[in-house]
């Protein structure tokens, strides 16, 4: 069957009933010379943001579907992994959470750590995160991996 | 918890502290066990640092790899391992800035750059309590030379 892809314009795109949402959105961003960013979802006229993981069949369309090239929705809330000494745990995050509050809570899960203020959030990479700043601003992702260690270690 | 420290761990302690202080500066290390058998020491790790004659400081970004790879390993740091020039003892700085702030971690100091014999002779080792303050422990209370 066939259905038509919009991007400003539309575009015919044919499509199986088995096939996957993921491999359509693919071809639609190949229709559209769009870069493979994983950055765009396929929405219907109304609205649905179809998942990737289902087939044609399962989203309920039908031939001569419009659905639509748009900025793939954020989710507002997921999940990081923090390390602490060689512990993993996950840490449930909001976008709009400033790290300061995401650092509290990251304590919190190894607790019980006296001296709080000597700790800080590091990506892998190494470089600390800005207590003022929000879980959007300094890019966060879902799964990323981030270090509760001293901001200095030192003696004398 | 009392941890068992293979003799040879200890030797290469002190191999590594004469190495990089030289009889001239300070130096520090980290005694490491597997999460699943933390009492057993199984590795010493020889931080990296910048140091002088009367103290230390660890390079941030090998504290974040070394975060990373103990958590790809399962293992965690429990005593961090310095030399002073001449006695052994706790200073402020080793007070506020240790690489692990859980209560029970240990920090043990070495006294003459770790130039005499290769035992706990004239050691000094603090434990952090729950507060977050150090106390004065006995090192045949929390380690045992296997």
């Amino acid at each position: 069957m066939e259905i038509v892809i919009y991007d400003g314009i539309g575009k015919p795109l044919a499509v199986a009933p088995h096939e996957r949402i993921e491999t359509v959105l693919k071809h639609a961003e190949e229709l559209f010379g769009a870069s493979m960013t994983n950055s765009l979802s396929l929405f219907t006229e109304s609205g649905r943001v179809l998942a990737d993981d289902q087939t044609i069949e399962h989203s309920g369309l039908s031939a001569n579907e419009k659905l639509f090239l748009r900025p793939r929705p954020e989710k507002a809330v997921f999940d990081v992994i923090i390390f602490y000494n060689g512990i993993k745990k996950p840490l449930k995050v909001h976008l709009h959470e400033i790290i300061k509050q995401v650092l509290q809570n990251a304590i919190v899960l190894f607790a019980p750590l006296p001296n709080p203020h000597l700790l800080s959030l590091f990506t892998e990479a190494g470089a600390e995160l800005p207590d003022n700043k929000t879980v959007k601003e300094v890019g966060l992702r879902p799964e990323e991996k981030l270090l509760l260690r001293p901001s200095a270690v030192r003696g004398g | 918890m009392r941890y068992k420290l293979p003799f040879d761990i200890l030797s290469q302690t002190f191999k590594h502290f004469r190495q990089c202080g030289d009889g001239q500066r300070e130096c520090q290390a980290l005694w490491i066990s597997a999460w699943q058998g933390p009492e057993i020491i199984t590795d010493v790790i020889h931080s990296t640092h910048t140091s002088h004659v009367g103290g230390y400081a660890v390079d941030t970004l090998w504290l974040s790899h070394l975060w990373c790879h103990l958590a790809d390993r399962e293992k965690g740091i429990r005593v961090q391992v310095h030399t002073h020039p001449q006695d052994a003892f706790h200073s402020p700085s080793d007070d506020a800035f240790p690489i692990v702030h859980s209560p029970g971690f240990l920090s043990l100091v070495i006294p003459n750059f770790a130039m005499g014999s290769v035992s706990f002779e004239g050691a000094y080792l603090a434990q952090i309590e729950q507060d977050g303050s150090w106390r004065e422990v006995r090192c045949e209370d929390h380690i045992e030379i296997t």
